[in-house]
């Protein structure tokens, strides 16, 4: 009996919701691809195992961000190819219409919010909002207490408002049209 | 797409993560990864599960080489201890008895993966290399390694090993300054790669501060991930490190090999950013280069030479003593502005393929923009742009291109190719730095006799191609205008009087 049965159909389904969640807490395409790469090979290794294969390999990308975050910090240039649209101050998602371009805009308001926070409290933005995990799944994910999901949650959040704040106004967050509160 | 649910109980979900959500749902995060055309999920399931494989038959197969190790060890032992008896034991298969050890067994470190080793092994140079005062203060500074660089304060450093030695000791215009270099042993932890585990070389750099004290600047491990190329044969490490704040003043140590530096970016007509190189001369194992004037320090670039391609640069302008990501390109506040003006604007009333946008910088790299010039990689182009037809039927897209924290130029192209989706960008045209607040923002000349692309969004627009014609109405925000050695344009912004600019000649 192939002790790895299932391994393939898993890792299809989930390969691009797991591309998703590694782009987000990295903000590159291409190590998101790398890293969704490496979690389900090692995923594989592990397969006969595991219980849960999503929690799973979704540790294996937070600890592959982590690794990759020094690389990210100092490496040599890159062709245009793999840098997804740089720091852009400026851009503004909130009068933009539904289009294309808009899709870009909004990308790199949010990469760029996301990027003002140290590795930790991204991946706790990333995992807790936009994964929708629970406190105490995202605790498990990356390792840490809940209190400490709660804490970095805080802090991360107060950091985004001041990111997402448009003109210096850190009580406006930049909010999508229709949005605003 | 989902947000955190919200607690029918508790408070309303705070209107800032809303915020986020909705943006995410809005970035279309499932489209951006589309330069690396990522492969088909099924692809990529079948790709990991053969990795995975390869992996444990590596696995299984280091663990039998293990096993072998261990047993020639221990024979290897038996023979050192008991020599008369080994001798009587008759070899079975590959169980061979082999010579004891004479010396504690080190970890092999490669030059190529340690670059630094090499100072760790050389002579002190330098003409304070020989002052034992300044030696021993030096060292102090040293000594404070672990709480000066991110990677101390983490705990990289905790295991450093051997003695410290004094690569460079020398003068500098505000006072000694020195490099040091000593080995570590780097543990697994979480901000290091696994290619960067092991015996490792550290580089110390230590300068005069304020207040006259000698201070330790930086540490660098030359990790392996940082190194700028591939190529055993070629790697190496090119550190150096900004003596002052303002970043005037960079330190570099001779690594044994040429080195050129950059401190600006050139254009070619075609707009192509390359780099200026100029050779880095050492005196005595270490120099200290000055910006010229006005110079960006974020641009500045160090590269082996001869310079082959991108993977020979490194960019030198991150101060290494922060944790700031520096990104690759930076477009101004002001490029933005504009970018968000004209979206992917179509220019004429024809049959325009808005897509070509979104394309664009695929195109770009298709061109092969990246490997034309020497360490021309760090460009980026905003998604705003203008989009139309040429005369002869063929798609052209003008755009910004921004290079490194350079200022962000206009540049149009052509894009060909048989397959819509694998389009590279020819033919072209440098249209020179954008001025968004200019009475014209973008004028550039298409290559091939293809006509002028200009643009102002919301204004009115017209043209002569002789400075006694008659106008002719351009229609308004941008327009493709016939292609003349000179023309003239007239632009009208809302209740302004019309201001002409005149174009080539």
């Amino acid at each position: 009996m192939d002790r790895r049965e299932g391994f393939e159909p898993f890792a299809a389904g989930a390969a691009s919701h797991l591309r998703r969640t590694a782009f987000l807490l990295t903000g590159d395409a291409h190590v998101a691809e790398d890293l969704v790469q490496d979690a389900l090979v090692a995923l594989y290794v592990a397969w006969p195992r595991v219980a849960d294969p999503y929690a799973y390999v979704r540790r294996s990308l937070v600890n592959g961000t982590r690794s990759r975050w020094r690389y990210r910090r100092r490496r040599p240039e890159t062709s245009v190819a793999v840098v997804h649209d740089a720091a852009a101050p400026g851009a503004d998602a909130r009068t933009a219409p539904p289009d294309a371009t808009d899709a870009v805009l909004a990308r790199r308001v949010l990469l760029d919010a996301l990027a003002t926070l140290p590795a930790k409290q991204r991946a706790v933005v990333v995992l807790r909002h936009l994964e929708d995990l629970s406190e105490p799944q995202t605790a498990q994910a990356l390792g840490i207490s809940v209190g400490t999901v709660k804490s970095q949650n805080a802090r991360a959040l107060t950091r985004l408002r001041a990111a997402l704040a448009p003109d210096g106004d850190p009580d406006a967050a930049r909010l999508p049209e229709g949005q605003r509160s | 797409m989902t947000g955190t649910a919200p607690d029918p109980l508790g408070p309303a979900p705070d209107p800032l993560v809303t915020a986020l959500v909705v943006l995410a749902e809005r970035a279309d995060l499932a489209a951006a990864p589309d330069p690396a055309r990522p492969a088909a999920d099924g692809a990529l399931a079948a790709r990991a599960a053969a990795l995975g494989r390869r992996r444990l038959r590596t696995r299984t197969a280091a663990r039998t080489g293990a096993v072998l190790v261990a047993a020639s060890v221990l024979v290897a032992g038996a023979v050192a201890a008991f020599p008369d008896t080994v001798r009587r034991v008759p070899v079975v298969g590959a169980l061979v008895p082999v010579p004891a050890p004479t010396a504690p067994p080190r970890p092999a470190v490669a030059r190529d993966v340690d670059p630094y080793a090499g100072l760790l092994e050389g002579p002190a140079r330098g003409a304070l290399a020989g002052d034992d005062g300044l030696r021993a203060e030096v060292l102090a500074a040293w000594a404070t390694a672990r709480g000066v660089s991110p990677d101390g304060r983490s705990g990289v450093f905790d295991d450093i090993r051997g003695t410290p030695h004094i690569v460079w000791a020398g003068q500098t215009d505000t006072g000694p300054a020195a490099v040091v270099a000593q080995r570590a042993f780097l543990h697994p932890h979480p901000g290091l790669d696994a290619a960067d585990l092991g015996e490792r070389t550290l580089l110390g750099f230590v300068a005069t501060g304020p207040g006259g004290r000698l201070t330790l600047l930086a540490v660098d491990r030359a990790a392996r991930s940082e190194q700028v190329t591939d190529d055993p044969a070629r790697r190496s490490a090119m550190v150096g490190v900004w003596l002052d704040t303002a970043r005037t003043r960079l330190l570099l140590v001779d690594p044994g090999v040429p080195l050129a530096w950059s401190s600006r970016w050139s254009y070619r007509p075609d707009g192509v950013p390359v780099r200026d190189w100029a050779p880095v001369t050492f005196s005595d194992g270490a120099t200290v280069l000055s910006l010229p004037t006005g110079s960006d320090a974020r641009l500045v670039a160090v590269a082996r030479t001869p310079v082959r391609e991108w993977a020979d640069v490194q960019r030198i302008g991150p101060d290494r003593r922060s944790e700031q990501v520096v990104p690759n390109w930076v477009a101004s506040a002001a490029t933005v502005r504009w970018a968000g003006t004209t979206r992917c604007l179509p220019v004429g009333r024809g049959d325009v393929d808005a897509s070509a946008c979104e394309r664009w910088s695929q195109a770009l790299v298709s061109a092969r923009m990246d490997r034309t010039g020497p360490g021309g990689v760090a460009f980026g182009s905003l998604p705003g742009s203008l989009v139309g037809r040429t005369p002869d039927g063929r798609t052209y897209v003008v755009a910004t291109l921004t290079a490194d924290a350079d200022p962000s130029r206009v540049v149009g192209g052509v894009l060909t190719g048989p397959d819509p989706e694998h389009v590279t960008a020819s033919a072209l045209a440098d249209g020179g730095v954008l001025d968004p607040d200019a009475v014209l923002p973008v004028a550039v000349r298409l290559p091939e006799g293809q006509g002028w692309v200009v643009a102002d969004v919301g204004a009115a627009l017209r043209y002569r191609v002789t400075p006694s014609g008659s106008w002719t109405d351009a229609g308004r925000d941008a327009a493709l205008l016939p292609d003349a050695a000179t023309l003239q344009v007239e632009v009208t912004r809302g209740g302004a009087a019309p201001a002409v600019v005149t174009l080539g000649g």
